[in-house]
């Protein structure tokens, strides 16, 4: 499978720990990226929409606060197995690439 | 925020999400208004605004790939194929019978013209190709769409020895129709066959009830014995016809006539309701028909082709025959091997015996100064 998208990758590492609405996502996605990733509504839903497609996220519940209706979203197995996956290679990736700046010091 | 300039926040994003279709603003546009606004004031509306633009181009891009992909595109190649065959066929026999009584016969008459049709068959046959991923047909007809229009251009113009480029959209109806030009139009017609064959449903297993068109239908019987023994006779008699002469008015045109009958042929198989699967014995048949007339094309054509070669020595005659030599290539390959082997097949397993006709009628007497 092709390397996840950074927006998706941490949309749904938003979601790993507990379903969450639009507006959460998004913010707690800036937050975990540091900064790196700030999804408009158009793109997070976008995103959303996807991943709902491919299975990898489902709507949770609908709550309403205020007058206005808020659906959340929760990881799937195969989206939690994504993610993982996702993370795995990104640690890999890291590490091999730790290792060769490591020596490249050491040389030096 | 002033009251102001949240309200103006909520009109520009109002506005922008109206970028998204109708079926989803309905069916989650508040809720995407609503992040959009909470979103907006943790960094500018402009770039929400955008985001939901953005945003709705996409989703409308993708619903309309979907939209595309949910057509039955077998189902309407299939539906399709019948009478555009029937039409190309139709406009065969009105040159038949122009050829026949004499109405059409000399090169300034102006009449029909083929070319529009022919492109779009080639059009369509190419696209259904792609739609219904069959690379090879799509391959092939869009190597034959190249070598047509370009042995157009420059072939036919060698052949009159001037170097301007010939009329690809506009073939007159007239007597050289039976001619090497005239065969090249049966390419797009074939790459049209081709593809409706494969797209017919799969077959089933051969059953011992199945209905046999061979056997139950006598015309079609008739048709397909009549025809090749007509050929014959004309060939074993030496008639004009048959020979690289030009036509004379005290000719009888046995071939057209020949011709004729094919044509009425497919069209009833085409159109008669009582075939269990009419779009394969026509193309069968047609596509039997054309192998001979072709292999005569492509023999006049690499005999004419090297005269002229060797007469004219010219670098626009040296690219013609080039590029008609890798269009005989093409059409003789794609007739006999493709046409004939799926044509064939698809109509014996559904029940129908092999159309085989003869069809050296097709070629009828060709002058070349005509061309």
């Amino acid at each position: 499978m092709a390397a996840l998208t950074e927006s998706t990758y941490f949309v749904l590492a938003a979601l790993a720990r507990e379903p969450m609405h639009g507006y959460g996502i998004a913010k707690l996605a800036g937050e975990l990226s540091e900064g790196r990733v700030k999804l408009t509504a158009g793109t997070l839903y976008g995103v959303l929409a996807r991943l709902v497609e491919r299975g990898q996220i489902v709507e949770d519940r609908v709550e309403v606060v205020a007058g206005r209706a808020r659906r959340y979203y929760r990881l799937t197995a195969t989206g939690r197995e994504l993610l993982t996956d996702e993370t795995e290679r990104l640690r890999a990736t890291a590490k091999t690439v730790r290792e060769r700046l490591d020596a490249q010091v050491e040389r030096g | 925020m002033p009251r102001s300039n949240e309200a103006d926040r909520h009109l520009l994003l109002r506005a922008a999400l109206r970028a998204y279709p109708p079926a989803d603003r309905e069916g989650y546009g508040d809720e995407l208004l609503e992040a959009a606004i909470e979103l907006s004031a943790d960094s500018s509306a402009g770039r929400e605004a955008l985001g939901l633009v953005r945003g709705g181009v996409e989703a409308r891009v993708a619903r309309l790939r979907l939209g595309l992909r949910s057509i039955a595109l077998r189902a309407a190649l299939s539906r399709l194929a019948l009478p555009l065959t029937a039409f190309v066929v139709a406009i065969w026999a009105v040159a038949g019978v122009g050829r026949i009584v004499g109405t059409t016969h000399g090169p300034n008459h102006s009449g029909l013209t083929l070319g529009a049709v022919v492109l779009l068959t080639l059009v369509v046959a190419v696209a259904s190709s792609v739609a219904s991923q069959r690379r090879l047909p799509a391959t092939i007809g869009a190597g034959a769409l190249a070598l047509w229009i370009v042995a157009s251009l420059i072939w036919q113009s060698a052949r009159g020895n001037v170097v301007t480029a010939a009329p690809v959209l506009h073939l007159n109806i007239g007597s050289w129709w039976f001619g090497p030009s005239f065969m090249w139009a049966l390419i797009p017609l074939v790459l049209l066959l081709v593809p409706a064959c494969w797209c017919m449903p799969p077959a089933a297993p051969r059953v011992p009830d199945l209905r046999r068109p061979w056997v139950e239908y006598p015309p079609l019987r008739l048709v397909t014995v009549v025809l090749p023994a007509a050929v014959l006779g004309v060939i074993l008699l030496r008639a004009p016809q048959v020979l690289v002469e030009p036509v004379t008015r005290e000719t009888t045109e046995i071939p057209g006539i020949a011709f004729l009958m094919v044509l009425v042929g497919v069209l009833w198989v085409a159109t008669s309701p009582a075939f269990d699967d009419r779009l394969g014995a026509a193309c069968a048949l047609v596509g039997l028909a054309a192998v001979p007339s072709v292999a005569y094309g492509a023999a006049r054509l690499l005999m004419t082709g090297l005269t002229d070669l060797i007469a004219a020595r010219d670098l626009y005659v040296v690219a013609g025959v080039v590029c008609a030599g890798a269009f005989i290539v093409f059409a003789i390959w794609f007739f006999v091997v493709v046409l004939a082997h799926i044509g064939l097949r698809a109509v014996d397993r559904r029940g129908g015996s092999p159309l085989a006709v003869g069809h050296a009628v097709v070629v009828g007497p060709d002058d070349p100064a005509q061309i």
